[in-house]
């Protein structure tokens, strides 16, 4: 009885495979190149959060290509595409002007093109998936799959290529690129479709796709006009308060609650659609048997928000440290915070009236998509209305 | 057992443990985060007057609204979620416990029958063969397991995921220890000792011993955030806290003395860094602590934190030369002034006092078009800021520049000037000299104001005329000549306009006058210049650059009737003596949250990831040898999620040798 148990294999299993181990491998070679290369260049006060960061880094992408296979190769391919757009650099003698002569950095890698290749094949991707849901075709709905995909590549090389660049211009301008309400833009196109490509795979349908990559095009215009009308592409070198290794964690976690919150909130819309069509009774509608079933889609409403929920208590709790050292108190009651902790009592109690109270259906959707509306001023709106002591990323 | 039983199910204890009542809080406490982001908070009383009128700042002003973080209902709506969480907490913790600890081995066979997961059959095997399978599986499962023996039935109890519960006790308790701990952080005690007339805002900048005794606060306030500026080489003992309309000046039990202040910069002129050397001394330290500190590396002594927060100027010492405006005289004096000090000058037309406000090391401004080097910004350099008072406390604001200013090939003197606080400043010009000095500006200024230097000129011409009825015409002519300077010099172009406005009726033919005069007017200007050239040895013919200084010099003494005091103040020197704003807090209740917080993210996990999940096989020996079983199992929150693994198992149930296959409930 026992011989016929059959286990997932675990993260160990899966590490000390061939495949695991050549990708383990793979990422400490990229991890000790990085900082081989670059290690000096960081602030000297900090080297030994950095290396922590790096090391923890390291081992998140470890884990994280274990659990999910896909980012094993879309990591690989980032990496590989970053290093062709940061090795042009240094063919040219890691001038920045480079990426208006250098064939690939020009057309591919330097960080403007890699992001505006971002931009367009998310646009693409959008209009394919709902191609591929109106035409119920599955081929189109593969290719919108490998447009998101190739999309998140350019946009991770972007960002990678971006962050050498930030030391070309100036040494004394280096920084991660999440300093500023253009990048974190990017950053949350990236993790939004990253996590949608997760769910994607784990229910097994494409039909909700261009749903969550409406939301990813919502920012790409944003983005698209900031970069046109604002000059916001420009790298500025950071205040003083910015200077800290509490950036690199803090606003990275923060979008990730961000991005699920998003995700949610986008796949509430096809279920109010589907609810609307089961509560007339219209049994032979196509749609039934194109988008997945309420129960699926009210799950991964259920699992999103629960993953983000932790992911964005932990960002807050990691601001508030950050503010303790930076601001002199761990909490200032300035818009930002304040709105945050507005986002996040509003998501605990969404969890506690689906965990407790058991409610569900049509109302919790709606509940998710008003929460992305609180999502988005606590993101946006107070950057665009309020003032205070967050003012980096100002409208 | 009892009692505590009763008492936990009390009314009243369960109204506050209700998730209804702490759904209500918790909107509550976001509808007032709300007001706290969009109404600006801790402003000035007067500045909340001009926005909403008398009456709704009074309103307001009750509601406590310009410090709601801080209001007395906001602190009882926080207080009443605490308390709502603890008995939330304490209703359901026995419950819970026991839910965790327990194996529900005495499930009965007709509740196991009832669930959901449930399925029976039988099998050949004997049930204590079948019991050691079903427990090695179980263990293999990760699951833990009690197996009870009654008779002929076997029932094996298994559970996983306790920590599911753990995560609900974990995140409660978080929060009532986050809460705790931004107690001990908060400002209660002032409250109630402002409710007991024992603490006022001091509203007056005044020494230190002048301070009211109200707004003293001792040593044994246990937190505080405040500030304070202290200049290089000098050292402070206390902390500033903003408090109502003013502010209470907080007593600290160390000494901080700034050495040194740096501030680095960005080739943009932005600050990139600034961090100041400091030595700590306190009575119970043996030697004082000497560090740096700088924006995101504070230093910590007991409950007390050091952070660098801002730079301000900490009496940097001035030389001033100031020109005279007014007179023929061209030789300024000499002025030696202190930022954040002010001098009294006694002049010729009277006393004014010069407020040296501020230096400023740069001055970053934003070009219409980018430069050569395709800068977007570009730095004036340092500046000084100050205020000329006259007699009647009028005050007039500038900022000097010391650094001459290049304008299309031709350098300038810059200064930057307003009438009062709602305009926007307006730059002046001057242009200066091939020694970059003002001197040649300020003598042709003297010139102009001297009756005798154009008299010299005129009469030159005068003289020569033997006529004397074109002489007489000649003077008139001087006359109107030195009255026309004389309207431009004291009101500009405009006074001229505004002349011709009395004694040209005709409103059409004004502009052809107008003209005419400046033509007039700039002949004797002309002469003025040339004289000024002279003064300097330069003589001939004039030089491209010499005729743009004129032009430039016209436009300024325009200008002059806005500019205000009758002297200019050139800066010559400055020797720069920095502060360093520092922000010191009091606060013990940090450890606390972040305890709270490390609780409340282990709680939040466990109870996303970690599934209750339990099975129970139940056996019922058969007379024949083999065995009658049900097996079941429940999901505490989702019995979806088991239903794979129980699937699994109900097939290894199902498989040969069995002599009957299970059917299915």
């Amino acid at each position: 009885m026992t011989a016929g148990y059959t286990e997932q294999p675990t993260l160990l299993q899966s590490l000390l495979s061939v495949r695991g181990i050549l990708w383990s491998l793979l990422i400490i070679f990229a991890s000790w190149l990085g900082w081989h290369e670059y290690g000096e260049l960081l602030d000297e006060h900090e080297r030994s959060y950095e290396i922590g960061i790096l090391i923890g880094t390291a081992i998140g992408v470890i884990t994280f290509g274990l659990a999910w296979k896909s980012m094993q190769s879309l990591m690989t391919s980032v990496l590989a595409m970053t290093w062709v757009g940061i090795a042009s650099y240094a063919a040219n003698g890691d001038n920045y002007q480079a990426q208006e002569t250098a064939f690939f950095l020009k057309f591919l890698f330097s960080s403007q093109s890699a992001i505006m290749w971002m931009n367009v094949l998310f646009i693409f991707a959008m209009v394919t998936y709902f191609f591929a849901l109106w035409r119920d075709s599955s081929f189109a709905g593969k290719v919108a799959t490998g447009l998101t995909w190739s999309a998140v590549a350019f946009g991770l090389t972007g960002m990678g290529v971006r962050w050498r660049e930030s030391y070309l211009i100036n040494p004394d301008y280096g920084h991660i690129p999440v300093s500023n309400l253009y990048e974190v833009f990017i950053l949350f196109a990236i993790i939004t479709a990253l996590l949608y490509l997760y769910y994607e795979q784990k229910i097994r349908s494409r039909s909700l796709g261009g749903f969550v990559l409406a939301v990813i095009s919502a920012a790409v215009a944003f983005i698209l006009w900031y970069t046109f009308g604002r000059d916001a592409a420009e790298i500025q070198p950071l205040v003083p308060a910015l200077k800290s290794y509490w950036m690199k964690i803090h606003v990275p976690a923060n979008f990730v609650g961000y991005g699920t919150f998003a995700l949610a909130a986008m796949i509430a819309i096809p279920y109010l659609w589907r609810d609307r069509i089961e509560k007339r009774g219209d049994t032979s509608n196509p749609w039934l048997t194109r988008l997945p079933t309420l129960e699926v889609m009210e799950d991964v409403m259920y699992k999103a928000i629960a993953f983000g929920f932790a992911f964005f208590t932990i960002a807050t709790i990691l601001g508030a440290m950050w503010a303790a050292e930076a601001w002199g108190g761990y909490w200032s009651w300035d818009p930002k915070e304040t709105w945050a902790l507005i986002v996040w009592l509003n998501y605990a109690a969404w969890l506690h009236f689906r965990m407790s109270k058991g409610w569900g259906g049509a109302r919790m959707a709606w509940w998710s998509i008003i929460g992305l509306l609180i999502t988005t001023f606590a993101f946006l709106g107070v950057n665009m209305f309020l003032s205070g002591l967050h003012s980096y990323g100002s409208l | 057992m009892d009692k505590k039983r009763s008492l936990k199910h009390h009314p009243l204890l369960s109204f506050i443990g209700s998730m209804n009542l702490a759904i209500v809080l918790l909107v509550m406490l976001a509808i007032a985060s709300v007001i706290g982001t969009i109404l600006k908070q801790n402003e000035a009383y007067a500045s909340y007057v001009i926005k909403f009128g008398p009456f709704w700042f009074d309103v307001f002003r009750t509601l406590e609204l310009y410090d709601v973080y801080s209001a007395i209902w906001f602190l009882a709506v926080l207080a009443f979620l605490l308390l709502s969480i603890s008995a939330c907490v304490w209703r359901n913790w026995a419950y819970f416990v026991k839910d965790m600890l327990s194996y529900q081995e005495h499930t009965h066979a007709a509740q196991l029958q009832k669930m959901s997961l449930s399925m029976q059959g039988q099998r050949v095997e004997n049930s204590a063969q079948l019991s050691e399978e079903a427990q090695r599986l179980f263990k293999k499962m990760g699951f833990k397991f009690k197996t009870e023996q009654k008779e002929t039935i076997t029932l094996i109890a298994a559970k996983k995921g306790a920590g599911h519960r753990l995560g609900y006790f974990f995140t409660h308790i978080a929060i009532v220890i986050i809460s705790l701990g931004a107690l001990l952080d908060s400002n209660i005690k002032f409250k109630v000792q402002e409710w007991m007339g024992l603490v006022e805002a001091e509203t007056r900048s005044i020494a230190l011993t002048d301070v009211n005794p109200k707004a003293n606060i001792a040593l044994d306030n246990n937190s505080f955030r405040g500030s304070v500026n202290i200049p290089e080489g000098k050292s402070a003992d206390v902390v500033f806290l903003t408090f109502k309309e003013g502010y209470l000046v907080q007593k600290l039990p160390f000494t901080v003395q700034v050495v040194d202040f740096r501030v680095a910069h960005y080739d943009t002129g932005m600050p990139k860094s600034f961090e100041s050397d400091i030595i700590l001394s306190a009575p119970d330290l043996e030697e004082p602590m000497k560090t740096t500190i700088f924006v995101n590396k504070p230093l910590y002594y007991k409950d007390y934190a050091i952070y660098q927060s801002s730079f301000g100027d900490g009496g940097s010492q001035v030389e001033l030369r100031s020109w005279p405006m007014v007179s023929n005289n061209t030789n300024p004096s000499i002025l030696a002034g202190e930022i954040n000090r002010v001098m009294n000058m006694n002049t010729p037309i009277g006393d004014f006092k010069l407020e040296l406000n501020d230096y400023k090391t740069n001055n970053i401004i934003d070009l219409p078009e980018p430069d050569e080097n395709g800068r977007k910004v570009k730095n004036l350099g340092p500046s000084v800021q100050f205020k000329v008072r006259d007699a009647q406390g009028q005050a007039l604001e500038y900022e000097n520049y010391l650094i001459a200013v290049d304008r299309a090939g031709a350098w300038y003197q810059a200064s930057k000037y307003r009438r009062s606080i709602a305009e926007p400043f307006q730059f002046l010009l001057i242009p200066l000299d091939d020694q970059q000095s003002l001197n040649r500006f300020m003598r042709f200024l003297a010139l102009i104001n001297d009756r005798h230097a154009l008299d010299s000129i005129l009469n030159s011409g005068i003289e020569q005329e033997t006529n004397p009825i074109k002489r007489e015409q000649l003077e008139t002519q001087k006359r109107f000549m030195q009255q026309l300077i004389n309207l431009f010099r004291v009101r500009g172009f405009d006074g001229i306009r505004g002349y011709l406005e009395q004694t040209v009726p005709e409103a059409e033919k004004r502009d052809q006058v107008f003209n005419q005069y400046l033509e007039i007017m700039t002949v004797a200007l002309q002469g003025l210049f040339l004289k000024t050239l002279e003064l300097e040895g330069l003589q001939g013919d004039t030089t491209e650059a010499q005729r743009r200084f004129f032009a430039d010099s016209i436009e300024v003494i325009n200008a002059l009737k806005d500019y205000g005091p009758p002297m200019f103040f050139e800066v010559t020197r400055v020797d720069h003596r920095e502060a360093s704003g520092l922000q010191i807090t009091k606060s013990p209740g940090k450890d606390v949250v972040y305890l709270g917080s490390l609780l409340l993210v282990i709680g939040t996990f466990l109870l996303f990831y970690v599934r209750p999940q339990r099975l129970w096989l139940h056996l019922q020996a058969q007379p024949d040898g083999g065995t009658a079983f049900i097996f079941a199992g429940k999901d505490g929150k989702d019995d979806k999620m088991l239903q794979p693994l129980f699937d699994q198992i109900t097939q290894l149930l199902q498989q040969a040798p069995a002599a009957m296959q299970g059917d299915k409930t």
